[in-house]
């Protein structure tokens, strides 16, 4: 197990720029990289899209890569769905939809990193998409926390660089960079209809998303209990 | 958690600037408003007849509805009030109080 765990990490993989490079960079110090990747159920499509970035890294990297696809639906259900309305209510604001899908996938997360004894969890969280919820700084830490009480290390490899440096590495190393469109690469990864919506205002206007630290640390400490249920259910976990 | 290379948050960073988003705040122009308001409606509406349709037909999707119903109309009251967007008049910016 020991040693499995040194040469084995998983990755939240959608095959966008900041999820592409910190599987490139994985590579460089793993042996081997689990991709996962995640459908919610609600509005998610373009998967394809996943697929074909895995393609490329497969190209450049062969057998390094294992590629895992699952649907979340039940457990986004359960951790978000089954309360948003009152949710909605209560915290004033739909971050919770993308943090709570983003709950339900690291709960997955762990149960996969459990059932093939991988001691490694990363993502591609950004500090330059901190506008979005589940890569605020403060997220992230609670994640890592969730991770550290399962045995899991996580691993935010491209946390602090920046897009213009991701976007042009992955530019020198010939992947498929999709259709620019103002700040963005359309495309290139899944989208999430709910998630738009979510960020339009911010996109439109320049409006902030309706989140703040303290709503979104309650948030997550609220949810952590039905995160160690649904672990416990699938079969492992001591944490919580 | 453990950050790689030139990954780890720079000395000084912190949770102070977040929640925002480096364009958050930032002047538009009316015509931005105004189309962002027509993509905005349009938008919203088409996902509304949606959910609405599902929700006759599918249970699941019940809950989705009505949060989607509460959250447009939340959104669209705060967008309309133009609450947390500023247009750029193209004057010179006046202090909260006046000055």
């Amino acid at each position: 197990m020991a040693g499995t765990r040194k040469k084995s990490v998983a990755l939240m993989f959608s095959g966008g720029v900041d999820s592409t490079v910190a599987a490139i960079r994985l590579v460089e110090e793993f042996d081997q990289v689990h991709l996962l990747t995640f459908a919610n159920g609600y509005g998610h499509y373009g998967f394809g899209r996943t697929r074909r970035r895995v393609c490329e890294l497969n190209e450049r990297y062969p057998g390094r890569f294992v590629h895992f696809e699952a649907s979340i639906r039940d457990l986004f259900e359960r951790v978000c769905l089954s309360t948003i309305v009152e949710d909605y209510r209560r915290f004033g604001s739909a971050f919770m939809w993308c943090m709570g899908c983003k709950l339900a996938m690291h709960a997955r997360s762990v149960v996969y990193c459990r059932e093939n004894g991988i001691g490694h969890m990363s993502d591609g969280s950004a500090a330059d998409s901190d506008e979005m919820v589940e890569q605020m700084l403060l997220s992230v830490s609670m994640i890592h926390w969730l991770y550290a009480d399962y045995d899991i290390e996580y691993i935010v490899p491209v946390y602090g660089i920046g897009r213009d440096e991701k976007r042009a590495q992955l530019r020198r190393e010939g992947y498929f960079m999709g259709i620019p469109l103002l700040d963005r690469y359309l495309g290139i990864q899944p989208s999430c209809i709910p998630g738009e919506l979510y960020y339009l205002p911010y996109i439109l206007f320049n409006k902030a998303p309706g989140h703040d630290e303290e709503t979104v640390a309650r948030y997550i400490s609220e949810k952590r209990v039905v995160v160690d249920a649904v672990v416990r259910e699938l079969g492992t976990g001591s944490g919580g | 958690m453990r950050w790689f290379g030139n990954s780890e948050p720079e000395a000084g960073d912190d949770m102070a600037g977040c929640c925002g988003g480096k364009n958050a705040g930032k002047p538009i122009s009316r015509k931005r408003y105004a189309l962002g308001m027509a993509f905005f409606a349009a938008y919203h509406a088409a996902v509304g007849a949606a959910l609405t349709s599902a929700g006759v037909l599918v249970p699941r999707f019940r809950p989705v509805r009505d949060f989607h119903r509460r959250y447009f109309l939340h959104l669209w009251q705060e967008a309309w009030r133009r609450k947390g967007i500023h247009l750029d008049t193209g004057a010179c910016r006046l202090d909260e109080d006046g000055a």
